[in-house]
């Protein structure tokens, strides 16, 4: 492979480690962009609310791609965990909503499937194009999209199937197109900082 | 192969994640879990507006650790 003779990049030495790293570097790195991404949530979250009566998260699923594919890329597994399972303490602790308790697997749907993608990815390229970031972004927002379909429109609110692909289209929609740019363009920024390398 | 086994743990992980998350939202649905810890509420723009004060004081906090921590490791 390219990858032997030439040196590697923070993401190829992140991908070939671990995939479940313990240090502290990792640890901390991944509980501020679990922090960030909840005070991103608070605001968005209202406005979801206000905006859909709590039926869709619109904003949520764009915005959460902004800071997701970057944890997942710089401190995978253990990004994936800590920022998926951050945001819903504060639900579960705030009592606000019933469904609460299904928040932590509902974002984990999304971002173990795609800890592992970004890992297979780097562990065989030295970099990555904006189309594939987006089909990664594609791929892990249509499972969480999947799971909220079947699971909370199909199971608990047993909408018909025409309003269940409406909502999945809007979503998934919404994430690919302007969450996933706004993702590529904080993952570039980090990127160029080297501030998780 | 090493690249054939992420895709197969993402499959896996996915399915198993999938299923707890259908569980979970059929049982708060129909009111086996409890609503939560009630500590604050969320509703209120005040608390709201308190608990992302909160964050952002946290997410500095954290910057900072991070930064030293960073240091500490490239020695």
């Amino acid at each position: 492979m390219a990858i032997y003779g030439a040196a590697l990049t923070a993401e190829q030495r992140i991908a070939q480690g671990p995939s479940l790293r313990g240090d502290t570097k990792s640890l901390v790195g991944a509980l501020l962009l679990a922090v960030a991404f909840s005070v991103n949530m608070q605001i968005t979250e209202r406005i979801d609310q206000v905006w859909t009566a709590g039926v869709a998260v619109p904003l949520g699923h764009t915005f959460a791609q902004l800071w997701w594919p970057t944890a997942v890329v710089f401190f995978g597994l253990t990004g994936a965990l800590i920022v998926s399972n951050f945001n819903p303490i504060i639900a579960v602790l705030s009592a606000t909503h019933p469904l609460a308790w299904s928040f932590f697997f509902l974002n984990m749907a999304e971002m173990v499937p795609l800890a592992w993608l970004f890992r297979a990815h780097f562990r065989r390229q030295n970099d990555i194009s904006l189309p594939t970031f987006m089909l990664y972004v594609a791929v892990g927002d249509g499972l969480a999209n999947l799971v909220q379909a079947v699971g909370l429109y199909g199971v608990v609110l047993k909408f018909e199937l025409k309003q269940i692909v409406v909502l999945f289209l809007w979503q998934w929609g919404m994430a690919v197109i302007i969450g996933s740019l706004m993702g590529w363009a904080f993952y570039q920024a980090v990127r160029r900082s080297g501030i998780f390398g | 192969m090493g690249v054939g086994r992420e895709y197969v743990w993402a499959i896996v992980s996915f399915v198993l994640i999938a299923a707890v998350a259908t569980g979970l939202l059929y049982l708060g649905a129909s009111g086996a879990l409890p609503k939560g810890f009630g500590l604050f509420d969320m509703s209120k723009l005040g608390t709201r507006l308190a608990v992302v004060v909160i964050l952002l004081g946290v997410t500095a906090i954290l910057f900072a650790w991070y930064q030293g921590a960073a240091r500490r490791a490239t020695k």
